[in-house]
């Protein structure tokens, strides 16, 4: 009868693990005397998703240590937490969600692949951003080589969308023409973005849109604090003479159109 | 020439908040009695500003889709197991 109630219970609970594994570890405390081998497997599988369960509280470097000790939950808690972040990363270095997707995954496979090589030096964001980064690079220099960059370049859907809108004569939209000057000049950094040089173009996207500090900045680059400090001023400067039209529209429009993009942030 | 283009890089760092105390202080009071490099901050500040809305206003819902832990967890067992086949 004892057998015959744990082969149930092992069904129970192949079916419905994720919802009764609380349960069954409770039974597996009850009754562990006498069951131990059947249950056993079980047992450890539910440990294990016990466990992670306490990752929530772990920082990521340990996470990798354990995933290196060959706990694959713990991956699992790592993707979890950073795949938004990563898309996120690779989005704004190729500006194409598909392919972000695309490279953000590589990036994790890599940090899988190597994941016996993983040794506390610095912080684990730092690690999966210099994956992520050397990752897009690559894909820039891949790309240049089979010059497909430039119709990437081109807007995605954009003229399309552009059309509709105008044959619709949709009103929705409360100032078209602002939102015709936000999209062109969306296009146009885009396209200056990608016309600096790697280095330039990341590191702007490190210190601007991620806002990484520049010491951060040096380590995920492998570069000393001088050296990004000279990048960043010289991007900057790069940008500046190729928006330098915009930059007297703005002073003869004054203060009121300072920006094409209106400040929503406030809200 | 040479202390110019010092000045500029400084400024930058400025911008960033990178500079230590002192070297702030000292660039701040600078820019105070120095037109051109007042308005060189300004426009590096404008195109900070606009760089930065640009990239918000872009990726602000930005977001993994929802098969992606699969996909990834496909390609991983894939790693593991090279001859195996999956279907697609």
């Amino acid at each position: 009868l004892c057998i015959i109630f744990t082969y149930i219970i092992y069904f129970f609970v192949l079916f419905f693990e994720r919802f009764v594994y609380f349960l069954v570890q409770f039974t597996g405390v009850f009754c562990s005397n006498s069951f131990v081998c059947l249950t056993f497997n079980t047992l450890a599988r539910f440990r294990k998703m016990a466990k992670s369960k306490y990752y929530l509280d772990t920082p990521d470097e340990e996470l990798m240590l354990e995933l290196q000790q060959g706990r694959d939950e713990a991956f699992n808690e790592i993707v979890g937490r950073y795949k938004d972040y990563s898309v996120r990363f690779c989005y704004r270095f190729v500006r194409d969600f598909e392919l972000a997707e695309d490279i953000s995954q590589e990036g994790f496979i890599r940090l899988y692949k190597f994941r016996h090589k993983y040794k506390i030096k610095a912080k684990f964001i730092t690690l999966l951003s210099k994956i992520l980064m050397n990752l897009c690079l690559d894909e820039f220099r891949k790309r240049k080589s089979y010059k497909t960059l430039e119709i990437d370049a081109l807007p995605d859907g954009g003229i399309d969308k552009l059309n509709a809108h105008s044959l619709l004569g949709d009103e929705s939209s409360p100032n078209p023409e602002q939102e015709y000057i936000q999209k062109e000049l969306g296009e146009e950094i885009k396209h200056t973005l990608n016309s600096l040089s790697p280095r330039y173009r990341t590191v702007l996207i490190l210190r601007l849109f991620h806002g990484y500090s520049y010491k951060e900045i040096a380590e995920i680059m492998g570069a000393s604090l001088n050296e990004v400090k000279i990048w960043i001023h010289r991007a900057r400067n790069q940008m500046k003479d190729k928006f330098s039209y915009y930059l007297k529209r703005c002073e003869t429009n004054g203060s009121q159109s300072q920006s094409a993009y209106s400040d929503q942030r406030t809200s | 020439m040479v202390v110019k283009a010092k000045v500029l890089t400084q400024i930058s760092a400025l911008l960033d908040n990178e500079l230590p105390e002192k070297e702030a202080l000292a660039i701040k009071k600078h820019l105070l009695s120095c037109h051109r490099c007042r308005t060189e901050f300004d426009q590096l500040k404008k195109i900070d500003y606009l760089l930065n809305e640009w990239d918000y206003q872009t990726t602000k819902c930005l977001k993994s889709s929802t098969s992606y832990e699969n996909r990834l967890c496909v390609r991983i067992r894939a790693l593991k197991e090279p001859n195996r086949r999956f279907p697609s």
